[in-house]
Formats: structure tokens, C-alpha cells, sequence
């Protein structure tokens, strides 16, 4: 009865990681539709989508105490209990930063029209790309060990891929002359420096994950 | 009440059998935290019971050995034994209450003058380098099965966690039989001839005398995986190489297997009746099953890490354990006969 009660008490648990997973990867595909509508000049939409960001910023954040204390009270994987808590709290906070970004987008509102908008959409794009490789290799490192590999190495182009788009938008606020003032450019290389962050902390995960994995196999 | 005293040596025995051994079934389970030690103990505990009742096949291997078949003499030579283990315990040599036992007889067929079949110590001392050698083989084949079973299958962490640990419970109750099966031989073997305790019978439960004397060995080396083995359970594993909760559910297979082929009469008899060659019931240590298989997981994982000094110092343990038993089992049957005059005659 007892070990009928712990393979469906795990199986409880198998889901609510995977759905953390999930909901994170919303968050982070409402910041890229919050992010798309500021570009396009959508300003109202904005805290809308920065609510429902939070609603599930704090929906993720009970669940992954739920998990940790399922974890520790059922005395689960006591080899990988503390990784899989750095994993989910790791995640957790690339939704709390895209939160964040938003937040401050509506604040300060940038001037990021024309070659620059282009270049936001395309980093914002890539980043979020990023963040969808590392949800898959997450959750491939519960499921299907062998392939983090793989997504890890989708991870590691997509950050190189946004590097590379932050480059050339420094490169365009720093050389055109449209943009005047000196806190303009550098408030717009600001946000590019903080939407690459979010391809950084995925790097950083899922150079996490690669470690996880080796301590894993048996 | 002079039963009890003669007994007390082997008991003692059995107590620090189960205090040490029993971390060589559940002590990586244990220590990894994949068990509760109280789980651990109790399922050792009442499996040990049942194997040195059921089991207990490498008796007649000891008997031929040397039969002791006076109670005071096989009081001395389990208690040279105890005292054996106690002291390269406490120097740190690497120990086997089953070597200690067989240079207790050998000991005795000196101080007797009885004559030790040479053939048949060279046979029991091959298998103290095929044990662990087997338990390594075991261990290594065992590792890359059991990771091509979970890779396929792509099972879940969770549920991996959950399959280990039931794993380590259903393996362990098997080790912790064959543990009590083959233990037993050298805990209570040598009194099987002076035995001093009558068959039972009530009606459900009938143990022969001899099952009866075992079921005292046993609840002894019980009361020692209880009382004693929690510290140890809790820092085996380590010492040669770190294992996961899936390499230490491999390591208890694998000398759970060793430990099987050691002490199963049905498995030996099954074997040469089918002019297969059967490994002789003697019995061994669970300690050096448990290196062997350790270091075959390691050696699977590309043998990085591995503390080879643990190998040198088993093969320190073939030579001095016998002897140092063969040493002071003299000496205590030479004071219980000259000094308090005991008679050790049949």
C-alpha cells in the first residue's frame, strides 16, 4: 500500500515539475508579447501583460516550495534533491528578470523605433528561443537524461546568437546620429544588455544541468 | 548456565558479525540516505534470522575442516576468533570473522593433533580472491545492464528514485538472507557438533537442533545489526569510491549474488548435477564481496578515483587474520586445558 502510495505521490510530483517548467516558458512568451507590443507602440497592453507575468511568477513560486517540501518530507532523490531546488529556483528567476525588464520598458519608455526595433524583436526572439531550449533540457534531465546534451548545445547557439545581436545594436546606438543624447544610447544599450541577460542566466543553467547530469549517471 | 557461557564466545561472534557485516548489504543505502536506518535494520534483522535458520550451508565445509566436537573447544576457538577480530579491528587491519574462524579450527587441529586436510584449506583460501573477484565481475556486468535498462526505458528521476529504493528494500532483504546463510557457518558452525540445544517443535514451527543453534547465531548477529551497525552504515560507501543510490543498489546485488552462490545447497547441488562447476559452500566475507563489487561499478565507470590501497589491504587480511587466529586459538585451548583444566576431549 505504502509503495503504491509513493509511485503515485511521485507521479503528483513528475507533474507539478513539468508544469512548473511550463508555466515559466508562458512567462517568459508574455514578456516577448509584452516586449513585441512596446515595439509596436502598444503601450496600454503593457501592464496587463506585466500582471499576468507576476500571477505566475508567484503561482511558480508556491509551487516550487510545494516541490521542495514534497521532496524533503518523502525523503525523494537524496543524491539530486538539491540540485533539482537550484534548477527550480534557477528558472524561476529568468521569469522574475523578464518581469523586471518589462516593468522597466514601460517605465522608461526607450526610444526603440526603426533599425533598432527590428534588432529588439530579433533579440527578444532569440532570447526567449534560448529559454525554451533550456525548459526542454530541464525537463529532458528528468525525463530522458541522455538528450541535455543536445538541448544545451541549442542553448549555447542561441546565447551566441543573441551576444551577436547585442553587439550589433551597440554598435548602431553608438555610431548613428539620430539618437542625440549620450543617456539615450546608453539607456538603449542598457535593455539590450538586460534581454541578453536572460540568454546568459540560460547559459549558466544549463551549464548547471551538464553538471547535474554526470553527477546523475549511475 | 554453563551452556550459556560457552555460547557466549560465538554470540559475541554473531553480535559483532551483524554490527559490522550488515553495512555491506544496507550501509550504502543507508548512508546515501535512501533508507531509513531503522527500516534497514529491521528488514536485516529479521531476514539474517531467517537465512541462519533456513540456510547455514557452509557448515559441512567447516566441519570437514576440523570437527570441534567438544562444547569447551568450540567455545575457544569462536572466542580466539571474536578476539581476533576485536584486535585487528582496533589496529585498523582489514578483518573477516570467516577467515578468523577458519584459522580458529586450523588452530585447533594443531593444539589436538588432528590433521588438517591441506587440500581443503587451499580450496576455502581460493575463495577468498575469488569472492571479491567474483563480486567485481558481478558488479561491472551488473553496472552496464542496469544502465542500458533505465536508459531505455527513459524513466523519470522520480520514478528511478522510487525503483532504487524498492530495489535496495527487496535486494537487501535477499543480501541480508544470504548474509544470516552464509554467516551463520562461522558464527555457530563449530558448535554443530557439541551442540547443546534439543529439536523443537510446536507444531506450525519445527526446527531440527541444529536449526535451533542457528536461530541463536542469528538473532545474535540480529542484535548486532540493531544494537551497533548504524555508525558504520553510515560511513561505508565512501571509503573506496562514492556511489549513487543506483551504484549501491548494483553493489547490493552483486554481493547479495556472491554471498548466494557461497551458502546455497540447492544452487551447488542443482550445479553438479548438471556437471556444472559449483563454487565451494564456505563461508566468506561479506566486507571483501563488498570491496570487490565496489570497485567493479568504478572500474565500469573508467576507474577514475578508485582507492586501490583498500585492494593491498584485504590481501594483508589473507594472511594475517588466519594466522593470528591460528595464534591465540593456541593459546586460549592451551589455558583451558593446562590452567583451568578444562576438558577439551570428547
Amino acid at each position: 500500500m505504502k509503495l503504491k502510495v509513493l509511485f503515485g505521490q511521485s507521479k503528483k510530483l513528475e507533474k507539478k515539475i513539468e508544469n512548473y517548467f511550463i508555466r515559466i516558458m508562458d512567462s517568459v512568451l508574455i514578456f516577448q508579447e509584452g516586449v513585441n507590443d512596446y515595439l509596436d507602440g502598444n503601450l496600454a497592453d503593457i501592464p496587463k501583460h506585466a500582471a499576468e507575468i507576476s500571477k505566475i511568477k508567484e503561482e511558480a513560486a508556491k509551487k516550487r516550495r510545494e516541490i521542495e517540501e514534497f521532496l524533503y518530507t518523502e525523503m525523494l532523490i537524496p543524491d539530486a534533491r538539491g540540485d533539482v531546488l537550484e534548477l527550480l529556483e534557477s528558472m524561476g528567476k529568468i521569469s522574475e528578470k523578464s518581469s523586471k525588464i518589462l516593468g522597466n520598458l514601460a517605465i522608461e519608455k526607450p526610444d526603440l523605433t526603426g533599425k533598432l526595433r527590428h534588432h529588439f524583436q530579433k533579440l527578444t526572439r532569440l532570447s526567449v528561443y534560448c529559454i525554451d531550449e533550456l525548459k526542454n533540457s530541464s525537463i529532458a534531465y528528468f525525463t530522458n537524461i541522455s538528450a541535455v546534451k543536445s538541448y544545451n548545445k541549442k542553448v549555447y547557439f542561441y546565447e551566441n546568437e543573441v551576444d551577436k545581436v547585442e553587439e550589433e545594436i551597440k554598435k548602431v546606438v553608438f555610431a548613428t546620429e539620430k539618437i542625440a543624447r549620450l543617456s539615450h544610447r546608453m539607456q538603449i544599450r542598457y535593455f539590450a544588455e538586460k534581454i541578453a541577460e536572460l540568454s546568459d542566466m540560460s547559459e549558466r543553467v544549463a551549464d548547471n544541468l551538464s553538471i547535474y547530469v554526470i553527477k546523475q549517471s549511475i | 548456565m554453563i551452556t550459556l557461557v560457552f555460547l557466549s564466545s560465538a554470540l559475541f561472534l554473531g553480535w559483532s558479525m551483524g554490527a559490522n557485516d550488515a553495512a555491506n548489504i544496507f550501509g550504502t543505502a543507508v548512508g546515501s540516505r535512501m533508507l531509513k536506518f531503522i527500516t534497514a535494520a529491521t528488514l536485516a534483522g529479521v531476514f539474517i534470522v531467517i537465512g541462519s535458520t533456513v540456510g547455514g550451508g557452509a557448515t559441512e565445509t567447516l566441519s570437514k575442516l576440523g570437527s570441534v566436537n567438544v562444547l569447551a573447544g568450540a567455545f575457544g576457538v569462536t572466542l580466539a576468533s571474536a578476539i581476533t577480530v576485536a584486535i585487528m579491528t582496533k589496529l585498523g587491519l582489514p578483518v573477516s570473522s570467516s577467515q578468523a574462524i577458519i584459522g580458529g579450527i586450523i588452530g585447533w587441529n594443531i593444539y589436538v593433533g588432528q590433521p588438517t586436510e591441506m587440500r581443503l584449506v587451499t580450496k576455502i583460501a581460493s575463495t577468498w580472491l575469488i569472492n571479491p573477484l567474483l563480486a567485481m565481475i558481478f558488479a561491472f556486468v551488473l553496472f552496464f545492464i542496469v544502465r542500458t535498462l533505465f536508459n531505455r526505458s527513459r524513466i523519470h528521476l522520480l520514478r528511478r528514485d522510487s525503483v532504487t529504493r524498492v530495489g535496495l528494500i527487496v535486494i537487501g532483504a535477499f543480501g541480508a538472507y544470504n548474509l544470516g546463510a552464509n554467516g551463520i557457518s562461522s558464527v555457530m558452525g563449530v558448535f554443530v557438533h557439541s551442540n547443546p540445544f534439543p529439536a523443537i517443535n510446536y507444531g506450525v514451527i519445527s526446527l531440527s537442533a541444529q536449526q535451533v543453534l542457528f536461530f541463536v547465531g542469528g538473532f545474535a548477529i540480529a542484535m548486532g545489526v540493531i544494537t551497533y551497525s548504524r555508525k558504520v552504515m553510515m560511513t561505508v560507501g565512501s571509503d573506496i569510491y562514492r556511489l549513487s543510490p543506483v551504484g549501491a543498489l548494483i553493489v547490493v546485488m552483486s554481493v547479495s549474488m556472491v554471498l548466494f552462490l557461497f551458502s546455497s545447497r540447492s544452487l551447488h547441488d542443482f550445479l553438479i548435477s548438471h556437471n556444472l562447476p559449483a563454487l565451494p559452500l564456505v563461508p566468506i566475507s561479506s566486507s571483501q564481496a563488498s570491496v570487490g563489487s565496489v570497485i567493479g561499478v568504478a572500474l565500469a565507470k573508467k576507474g577514475r578515483n578508485i582507492n586501490l590501497r583498500a585492494l593491498g589491504r584485504i590481501s594483508i587480511g589473507w594472511l594475517s587474520t588466519p594466522l593470528t587466529a591460528v595464534v591465540i586459538t593456541v593459546a586460549i585451548l592451551f589455558l583451558l586445558d593446562h590452567i583451568l583444566g578444562v576438558n577439551l576431549i570428547a
